[in-house]
């Protein structure tokens, strides 16, 4: 099979292919480099770092960064936390995104131009921060577990996305065939819409996971117990120290705010690696199913 | 297939829990409020246990107040600044409280507020206010929101003597808290004054690279141009490479790095470490327009020739504050101006500097940045909140935390022979404490025992000694300090509580008004100045209401507001 | 059969789709309408001792003030220049990556470009401006000292210079996003049938061919709505990156909208003149939307509502 396709390449296709692998090696390469750099330079002396005297190899090798960041026994909790918030807001989300998307996809469904509008509203006006204060704590969710799962799990984003991918891949005539079949519209979405996509909720699942993973700030506002503090907000606490502001007009000792900052730096790549090596290993579980649906279609052919 | 079937009932099942959660939250809070409940409930049975844990330590019986009156026990919610050096994860483990609530009866729950958690306090002021923050709110917060703070004025003689007491030995009195209606929303924290900070910024000079060149230490301008050469044209770090050398450096991404600085020579200074105090001078009680004379111009004049020659790093506009300490560290900068070498550099390097004490230009007086008796304690440190239903305990509790010496430096510090001690000679003198490790440092150990600048006020006279063998580094930074001390400004504008209004007039001035000067300075410095764009820097200077900033501080000066 | 009544048929055999509209609409009304009330204070003299409701109207103010500000001019200038350059950019470049990665055929380098493209958006924005500020200083930077191998002058300020601010903001954003940004499309695009694809081939249509009438076709309706709501984004340039890459030297090119509602309001606790602001911002941003989001509807066939 192998031979006979390269045999088939054309002039055209050849010239196709090299532009293409010179762009995306040129890209690569862009991308790789500054990656490569934090990677060194959370095991290097910020001072060769910062002088840009870090070009190929680590400087100064230490491992304070990490000291620092694994040293606390917070950041296990927080891990731990981080864990929970993202697994189950995003099932949560995924389950509401999926459920809402598909209503929408439907050109049958009376009133979903008016329900799109009232969502797509909320894209560009929101109350502010206070007024959402007031309502969580009317609701009881402050620092709950609860809340750190919900907020953030539903988009109208990835409701929109989710509804034109399965308008464009959901024809009609299959709707029509389950129907004549005496399928109703639950069992359909179960067992013919859900199978068929799950390219895409791979996709609503990444980005609401990738959401949940950097949030911090509705931990700051709502959570006041730090057991329930999620990574990033105390990593966040860590890094802050590297832009914390002195003055003069208050009391602020500067040479312990100095002692800050010069720690910030020392760990700043470091909670780069920590931080998002978990996150980075969940894409190729979502690849798995983007391959699958192009076999899968291959198979067919 | 079956693989597929059981797929979708995991699907299935899913989707039911997704909708499970959802009438939880629709339905109510029922399940959720008991949670919180019970917590609050442990945290209350928690501290009685410790209080009698708690040694009962001479210092408490010492310091016991007067009244006895009124000790059952009674709790209340104070949100606290917790800084990112502490460890303490609840500060009822922290001694002065313990002693507090042995005195006063008096039990916090406290609600830690992470640093730079600026939202956070903005919600709670509208929607959950704790009896009382602990150094979470600024001036300019209590200003725009007045009511949500208790007026506590008529309730000190009472409740808070020690506090008075305190306050009638400062310049200023009570009046330095107190808002043009007479009331009183919030007390001090912090100390009264810091010396060795007083002067922010200092040039400091390689003296060890001066000697090897065989140059006199600069004492105008023109001899610091003229050693600057030297520095840029010779090897001077004896690494083969003489391009590496930074003649002058200086950095807008520090607090104390700011190149304004530098027009102290020209007799422009301010009177903290902000670009901003440097646009106005007092003299004599007028407040006097610094940014439209001649000697503003030479400043920026000069500061270009100095890049022109390669003499400045340009950098120090763009660069991050970490390349500022990076270039610092590596021993590259022959004159720098920084807070204290010390505080930015490791010893060995940091050793080889001496501060440049004066730089003249003809024609001008040198006037040195800074601010003599600087009062610096946090005006807004402890605020009690109109949700407060018992304010008079929790004074009363505030005031047992600043009935002595002792206990002030308990709260600050920890407990007594920790980081503090006192002398023979009664005086309070600071000390390396025991059982630091390289994860718990000095500043660890400061943050998670005591309340540093939350802590309660504490008097000029009351400050702890610290010496060269304690601490070299502050030793130096206050030497540097007694060098320059007689070339600071004497005239400021007044330290003054000032309501929303006023306050909201000068601001939104300002946004505008500072972007446009510093643009100008630095793309002039940069670019260098001619008349065309002196005279149009003059007029947008107008336009931009320079003027009318300058009068409102006027306005202030002359006690108007 | 009247319009109405057709309505109402295809109302009740739906009446599960309703059903499963439910949770999101329960969600949105609790955690996005319910707290919307909040926006009056773009018209009121919010204190927080008063509270929303309580703090007196303060009518239009705020946004005169805002008209009125001497830079206003420049701000929205500054805004919508970085937006439109970051639009032009930052969109086509994700769906030819999508298309390229698409067609690699060799699946573990396929798989190996996904990830190390995705991985940048993980970069805080901290650090990604502290990095570029390091690499691209002209002391020091690799950078320059690359440019000057191939001949440049290798001491260009690029992060000071006014003139490179929008580029800087601009391509690093690409750097960082566009590999994200094509995930989407490679999804989408898996959605293509083979057997199209396999008659193109047959009919003897190269590969630029194919993907020009086979791939593209098919995720066009993704396109024009990732499209639509970027185009409704036209006057949000996010603060953060902004205001960090801000310094002395470039103000007069780089204060956009938001990085004036951090200094003017959110900084100074002025919530109703940040309010509105951002209120005056997304009006703005709303009608685009709208009035993109109808043109679409005319030309494609496909909207959003």
């Amino acid at each position: 099979m192998k031979k006979r396709s390269k045999m088939q390449v054309s002039w055209d296709d050849r010239v196709f292919d090299i532009v293409t692998w010179a762009f995306l090696l040129f890209f690569i390469v862009i991308v790789m480099y500054p990656l490569y750099f934090v990677v060194i330079a959370s095991f290097s002396d910020p001072m060769y770092v910062n002088n840009g005297q870090l070009v190929f190899l680590p400087k100064g090798i230490t491992l304070m960064g990490y000291r620092r960041v694994f040293m606390d026994k917070r950041i296990l909790s927080g891990y731990l936390n981080t864990l929970i918030y993202t697994g189950c807001g995003t099932v949560f989300g995924v389950c509401v995104t999926m459920l809402a998307g598909y209503s929408l996809s439907r050109k049958d469904l009376p009133g979903r131009n008016i329900i799109m509008m009232l969502f797509v509203f909320t894209m560009y006006f929101s109350g502010g921060m206070i007024p959402m204060y007031l309502v969580v704590k009317s609701l009881n969710l402050v620092n709950t577990r609860l809340l750190m799962v919900l907020l953030g799990s539903v988009s109208v984003y990835n409701i929109i996305i989710t509804r034109s991918f399965l308008a464009g891949n959901m024809s009609d005539d299959l709707l029509d065939a389950a129907r004549i079949d005496g399928c109703g519209n639950a069992r359909f979405f179960v067992s013919i819409v859900l199978p068929l996509s799950k390219a895409i909720v791979a996709v609503i699942a990444l980005y609401i996971a990738v959401v949940h993973w950097n949030s911090y700030f509705n931990a700051m506002i709502f959570m006041t117990d730090e057991g329930k503090y999620p990574l990033q907000l105390y990593l966040r606490e860590i890094l802050l120290s590297a832009t914390t502001t002195i003055n003069t007009t208050t009391e602020t000792d500067p040479e312990a705010a100095m002692r800050l900052q010069q720690m910030g730096q020392v760990i700043k790549y470091g909670v780069i690696v920590v931080s998002t090596v978990p996150i980075i290993c969940v894409y190729p579980f979502v690849q798995k199913y983007f391959v699958k649906g192009v076999m899968i279609g291959s198979v067919k052919g | 297939m079956i693989k597929k079937r059981e797929l979708l009932k995991k699907l299935a099942c899913a989707g039911l829990t997704a909708c499970m959660l959802f009438t939880m939250i629709g339905c109510g809070s029922g399940s959720s409020d008991s949670a919180p409940a019970d917590t609050t409930a442990q945290k209350e049975e928690a501290p009685a246990e410790k209080t009698d844990e708690a040694p009962a330590e001479e210092a408490a019986s010492e310091a016991a107040p007067a009244e006895e009156t009124s000790k059952e026990p009674i709790t209340f919610d104070i949100a606290v600044n917790k800084h990112t050096h502490s460890m303490c994860e609840d500060f009822n483990e922290q001694l002065a409280f313990q002693m507090a609530e042995e005195a006063t009866g008096v039990h916090i729950n406290w609600i830690m507020v992470p640093a730079g958690s600026t939202e956070k306090v903005n919600a709670m002021l509208t929607a959950d206010l704790p009896d009382a923050f602990l150094g979470l709110i600024s001036e300019s917060q209590i200003a725009s929101s007045m009511d949500s703070f208790l007026d506590i004025s008529g309730m000190l003689e009472q409740y808070c003597p020690h506090v008075l007491a305190d306050y009638a030995t400062i310049d200023g009195g009570l009046d330095l808290v107190t808002w043009s209606d007479g009331s009183v929303r919030a007390l001090m924290t912090g100390v009264e004054t810091s010396y060795q900070d007083e002067s922010p910024a200092n040039l400091f000079i390689n003296k060890v690279w001066l000697d090897q060149l065989g140059l006199e230490m600069p004492t105008t301008m023109d001899e610091l141009h003229d050693v600057l050469i030297a520095f840029r044209d010779n090897d001077m770090n004896g690494n083969g490479d003489t391009t590496d050398e930074i003649p002058l450096k200086t950095s807008e991404a520090n607090w104390a790095a700011k190149i304004i600085n530098l027009a102290n020579s020209w007799g422009i200074a301010g009177y903290d470490s902000g670009v901003s105090s440097h646009y106005f001078m007092v003299k004599n009680g007028v407040a006097t327009p610094t940014l439209d004379t001649p000697a503003f111009r030479e400043y920026l004049e000069y500061m270009h020739m100095l890049v022109e020659e390669g003499l400045m790093d340009v950098e120090s506009f763009t660069e991050t504050n970490d390349q500022f300490f990076a270039k610092l560290k590596s021993g590259v900068c022959g004159v720098a101006l920084c807070f204290s070498p010390y505080a930015m550099m490791p010893e060995e390097v940091a050793s080889q500097y001496e501060p440049i004490v004066k730089l003249d230009v003809d024609g001008y007086d040198y006037v040195k940045t800074g601010h003599k008796n600087q009062l610096i304690a946090n005006k807004s440190g402890f605020a009690i909140t109109s949700a407060c239903e018992n304010p008079e305990r929790l004074l009363e509790w505030w005031d047992y935390l600043s009935s002595d010496r002792k206990i002030k430096f308990t709260m600050r510090y920890g407990e007594e022979g920790g980081f503090w001690y006192e002398g023979d000679d009664g005086k309070i003198y600071q000390k390396t404490p025991e059982g630091l490790a390289e994860d718990f440092t000095v500043d660890n150990y400061k943050y998670t025992n005591g309340q540093m600048g939350n802590g309660t006020l504490i008097l000029k006279d009351e400050v702890e000694i610290i010496t060269k063998e304690d601490s070299y580094s502050i030793w130096f930074k206050t030497n540097t300090t007694e060098q320059v001390w007689d070339m600071m400004q004497d005239e400021y504008p007044p330290t003054r509580l000032v309501d929303s209004a006023k306050l909201e007039e000068r601001t939104f001035m300002e946004t505008d008004l500072f972007a446009y000067i510093q643009n100008f300075t630095a793309t002039s410095i940069l670019n260098g100045v001619d008349d065309a764009s002196w005279d149009g820097f003059l007029a947008q200077l107008k336009t931009l209401q320079y003027y009318d900033w300058i009068q409102w501080y006027q306005d202030y000066i002359d006690g108007k507001f | 059969m009247t319009q109405r009544k057709k309505t109402l048929i295809l109302m009740k055999r739906n009446w599960v789709l309703y059903l499963f509209l439910l949770p999101a609409v329960i969600y949105i009304g609790t955690f996005m309408y319910a707290p919307m009330y909040g926006l009056i204070i773009a018209f009121k003299d919010f204190t927080a001792s008063k509270g929303i409701m309580g703090s007196p109207w303060a009518g239009m103010k705020w946004f005169t003030t805002f008209f009125h500000t001497p830079r206003f001019w420049q701000i929205l200038g500054n805004t919508l220049a970085i937006s439109l350059y970051s639009l032009v950019v930052g969109f086509p470049l994700p769906i030819i990556l999508a298309l390229i990665i698409n067609n690699i055929n060799n699946l573990k380098f396929k798989k190996f470009t996904q990830t190390v493209t995705y991985m940048p958006y993980f970069i805080s924005t901290v650090v990604l401006v502290g990095m570029m500020s390091v690499l691209f200083s002209p002391r020091s930077g690799v950078i320059n000292t690359l440019l000057s191998y191939l001949g440049g002058s290798g001491d260009t300020f690029f992060m000071g210079e006014s003139k490179y601010f929008r580029h800087m903001y601009v391509w690093s954003g690409v750097w960082q996003n566009m590999g994200w940004n094509s995930i989407i499309y490679i999804a989408a695009l898996t959605g293509v049938s083979q057997e199209l694809h396999e008659a193109a081939r047959i009919d003897g249509a190269n590969k630029l061919q194919r993907i020009l009438h086979v791939d593209i076709p098919a995720i066009l309706p993704t396109m024009i709505i990732l499209l639509i709501m970027n185009c409704g984004n036209v006057l949000s340039v996010g603060y953060e990156k902004v205001y960090l890459l801000q310094n002395d030297l470039n103000t007069p090119v780089s204060e956009v909208i938001s990085t004036y509602i951090y200094k003017m309001g959110l900084q100074q606790q002025r919530y109703s003149y940040s309010t509105a602001i951002g209120l005056f911002n997304n009006v703005i941003n709303f009608l685009v939307l709208v009035t993109v989001n109808k043109i679409s509807n005319k030309v494609s066939g496909t909207g959003l509502f």
